[in-house]
């Protein structure tokens, strides 16, 4: 029964590298949108840290939506709001903004390896597939 | 005729599984949302957005909103999961 179960036929080696290819390219579409909220938060933090220091007093335009945006002043730099998800927003100061910014790029940082690991092995495997599919074909012709 | 149906019933499970995958993660995100509430100081301010409307709120407020939200998940899991259930049974039935 074992053996059984070992030998595959060609249709199945064939599917079993189209699943794995499919896998590869929706984990590389993961790993691009990962890169892209890391890229965000930078640019956020860099606004943050660019506020604390030179923002007391500046005028600035918040926006309002749909390309429009409203003249203002920074009243206080280190007053700021996050967003800690189901539609609750907390006060912080601009450095606990910063904290919580950093671990989150860390999270997602370590979810990008774990990611890049996983495409690793989903080729190995689509490698070694191709291999067996390369000994399968001449046996069949015999 | 059957195959027809079973694809429709297969594709019909994919979106149950779907939503109740995106509902899983709301619930880890109200998990994670009631961690900061829970831990944050009561000096702190809390806010609740209504649309783009952010509005003041204490923090038996901001844990009561996210116990309501947590019972309306559970709710809809709840109805997601006799559904996939149901199907699956369907599916089943089509297939002997």
């Amino acid at each position: 029964m074992a053996e059984e179960k070992k030998v595959r036929t060609l249709e199945q080696v064939q599917d079993e590298i189209r699943s794995y290819l499919g896998e590869i390219e929706y984990l590389r579409s993961q790993v691009g949108a990962i890169d892209a909220t890391i890229a965000d938060l930078r640019t956020v933090d860099a606004t943050l840290a660019y506020i604390k220091d030179k923002g007391k007093g500046k005028a600035i335009y918040i926006p309002l939506g749909s390309g429009i945006a409203i003249k203002g002043k920074i009243e206080d730099p280190n007053d700021v709001i996050m967003d800690v998800g189901a539609g609750i927003l907390v006060g912080a100061t601009v450095d606990e903004a910063r904290e919580n910014i950093e671990k989150r790029i860390n999270a997602l940082m370590n979810l990008r390896l774990a990611l890049l690991r996983k495409i690793e092995e989903d080729t190995r495997k689509v490698n070694e597939l191709l291999k067996e599919l390369q000994e399968m074909q001449p046996e069949k012709k015999e | 005729m059957e195959a027809v149906k079973a694809y429709e019933l297969e594709l019909e499970l994919r979106q149950i599984r779907e939503l109740r995958k995106g509902i899983e993660l709301k619930m880890k995100e109200l998990e994670y949302a009631e961690g900061i509430i829970t831990a944050t100081k009561a000096e702190r301010k809390l806010y609740r957005a209504f649309a783009d409307l952010l509005v003041e709120i204490t923090k038996d407020e901001a844990i009561e909103h996210i116990e309501r939200m947590r019972l309306a998940y559970k709710r809809e899991l709840e109805r997601l999961r006799e559904k996939e259930k149901e199907i699956m049974e369907k599916l089943s039935r089509l297939s002997f």
